[in-house]
């Protein structure tokens, strides 16, 4: 009796089935296809690497030339061939860094994030030793932050270094170094001990350390005291 | 991101996913069925048919109502309409008495306010249909559509067959909000259109929903205590295993809302009303005797909660947690914008593309592709064109409208545990 009273109870098996089978089809085309692209975005990774070392050693091989004869002065050459190459290295990777950093991946991904903490760090030095031996007039900022989850507040001290980066340009250099991947790699804890960094961000501005968010006015005021000849400090 | 939120989401997709391509395939299964489908209008036998109106302040719109039944192409001396006054405070009662006059198929019920479900009750303690209908007095129905009901019964000829829904658009719609109801209800036809065929309606619109009367006597009428006694009864037809079916081109007119706050009040009512049905059957929930009701439907209906949730989430993730953090920096450089203007860059390079989240871009992308294929296969189903209202009720129609109903369904759940006081 029961059974004739829900004879109309149907289960469409087939269809259940040939649905969960196209949605894993679609859940996997899609895993697929970012696998793919991923694979492809390293390849370019790879190419603007390929393109900084070169630009690197041409920086690099201008300052050894100018130490090497006295009476050269090709400074004019060398700020702006270090200013373009920092500019850029943070403009073609930046993205891809902050994405990375969002999301902690496989190796390549670990080995990405150190490429650029190394290629900013040797940048970074390269424009400090270099200012010694000509007035670049240029601000060089090594700024310490782990990525959002760890440090809030880092995330303000972006939007206020971004802003100058706008505002000044290639005259205002940032070197971002991600504490996160001290385990990993020597060189930033070299650096961190260097500098005795405790808490993020910390910005090293010249041989002065400034920890915490440091405000928009007071940077403003850091670095007008180092430009000279700035229109946007007036 | 945190994972669990991660992994929420990711669940989901695949869950909104699944029910989505699943019904695409009964659709699409069936789609020779339902573009050769045609609703007769002619009957056999004709049989008695009560209609009821169950009328409560509604002196604007009770005469276009009662009109609209004169007007169904079926003999006079076949219906009954009783009308249920429902302890009007204005006009209705003297409205409905003029409209009676010599109208010797017409009685109407006088009494104290009871509410909707106990003026069905005691109209069908009094009707003599062996079918009866029930058209709420902001509702209009098409001359054709009692004829193509009854013929479906006819057509069906299954005694458990205990309920026929109508097609119900929105009479006239005028706001931008009315338009988008107006799109919503001709996907909800479609919809429910393929939830007949798989025997898993769960709603009988209060509009001209056709019953069979002894069905519904047998099992105790309307719930006076549901204040959606239209998902209730359905609901509890479906559970005594008797049958509910679409008539889908059975055209009802109903009135919608046309402000955000009647609006949000008769959403939070139904969704609100439709959690505690949910919570009061849910042991068809996944119940294989059930058939697709209980496995797809009934699940759909629970997982539905979840997606709202999770579609807020998204929402808050996507935009509003963004649009925070823009403003934050903003306040942070004291709004000085010029020099960000000043590097506006607008070429997109590969890599900037790259960043893109590709798995999830691309589920999101299938799910709306399937939207879409039943928002045009809506619109052919119901005879009607897409751009009928123009472009403006489009974009909020798949830009916010979901967002907002998500946003009430919420709300709902949340008045609903708090009265449960978490003992679900």
């Amino acid at each position: 009796m029961v059974d004739q009273k829900s004879s109309f109870r149907k289960i469409s098996k087939d269809k259940y089935v040939v649905a969960a089978i196209i949605t894993f089809l679609i859940f996997s085309l899609g895993l697929t296809l970012g696998i793919v692209l991923k694979d492809y975005q390293y390849g370019l990774i790879e190419e603007v690497n390929m393109e900084q070392d070169v630009k690197f050693y041409s920086t690099q091989l201008q300052y050894a030339y100018l130490n090497a004869f006295s009476d050269l002065d090709n400074c004019a050459v060398l700020r702006t061939t270090l200013q373009e190459a920092v500019v850029e290295l943070a403009d073609s990777l930046q993205q891809v860094i902050e994405q990375e950093e969002g999301q902690p991946g496989d190796i390549r991904s670990q080995v990405v994030l150190r490429r650029y903490a190394l290629d900013n760090l040797r940048y970074w030095l390269l424009a400090k030793q270099s200012n010694q031996r000509c007035d670049l007039n240029t601000v060089l900022v090594l700024y310490f932050h782990t990525p959002e989850k760890n440090c809030p507040s880092c995330e303000n001290q972006g939007a206020i270094l971004t802003h100058f980066k706008n505002v000044f340009e290639e005259r205002f250099l940032v070197f971002p170094i991600n504490l996160d991947l001290r385990s990993e790699e020597p060189m930033i804890e070299i650096v961190k001990s260097q500098f005795n960094v405790t808490k993020v961000p910390t910005l090293v501005i010249g041989d002065q350390k400034y920890e915490g968010v440091i405000s928009k006015e007071q940077l403003q005021n850091i670095i007008c005291n180092s430009l000279h000849d700035a229109p946007e400090c007036t | 991101m945190n994972i669990v939120i991660n992994v929420t989401l990711w669940i989901v997709y695949i869950l909104s996913l699944y029910f989505s391509v699943f019904l695409f395939l009964i659709f699409i299964d069936k789609k020779n069925f339902f573009s050769t489908e045609e609703s007769s209008i002619n009957l056999a036998r004709e049989p008695y048919v009560s209609v009821f109106v169950p009328a409560y302040n509604e002196e604007k719109t009770i005469v276009k109502t009662l009109q609209s039944i004169d007007n169904l192409d079926y003999p006079h001396e076949k219906i009954e309409v009783i009308v249920i006054d429902d302890g009007s405070k204005d006009r209705t009662r003297s409205i409905i008495e003029e409209h009676m006059k010599d109208k010797p198929n017409y009685r109407m019920i006088s009494r104290p306010n009871k509410g909707k479900a106990a003026s069905l009750n005691d109209a069908l303690k009094a009707a003599n249909g062996e079918f009866f209908a029930c058209l709420d007095a902001d509702s209009f129905v098409h001359r054709d559509t009692l004829r193509k009901m009854l013929a479906l019964y006819e057509k069906e000829n299954d005694e458990r067959l205990a309920i026929i829904t109508p097609a119900m658009k929105v009479h006239d719609p005028k706001t931008v909000l009315e338009k988008i109801q107006w799109l919503e209800y001709l996907v909800i036809i479609l919809i429910s259109r393929i939830s007949s065929h798989l025997d898993s309606l769960y709603v009988a619109p209060g509009p001209f929903s056709l019953y069979r009367t002894e069905i519904i006597r047998k099992i105790g009428g309307f719930d006076e205590t549901s204040i959606t006694e239209d998902q209730e009864i359905a609901y509890r037809v479906q559970k005594e295993n008797y049958r509910i079916k679409q008539c889908f081109d059975g055209y009802v007119f109903t009135t919608a809302p046309s402000k955000l706050k009647p609006f949000y009040r008769q959403r939070r009512r139904w969704y609100l009303g439709s959690i505690i049905c949910l919570h009061q059957y849910k042991e068809m929930v996944a119940n294989r005797k059930y058939g697709d009701f209980g496995m797809m439907q009934m699940i759909k209906n629970v997982a539905g909660y979840l997606l709202a949730t999770a579609g807020i989430f998204i929402a808050v993730y996507l935009f509003i947690i963004p649009a925070w953090n823009y403003l934050k920096s903003g306040w942070l450089i004291r709004f000085e914008i010029m020099p960000i203007l000043k590097n506006l860059d607008f070429s997109i390079t590969m890599m900037d593309l790259l960043t893109i989240d590709f798995k999830r871009t691309f589920i999101i992308i299938s799910l709306f592709m399937i939207g879409f294929y039943f928002f045009y296969q809506a619109h052919k189903n119901a005879n009607e064109k897409v751009m009928k209202f123009g472009i403006i009720p489009l974009l909020p129609y798949f830009l916010f409208y979901y967002l907002l109903k998500g946003i009430i369904l919420l709300m709902s759940l949340t008045k609903f545990t708090a009265k449960q006081k978490l003992r679900w």
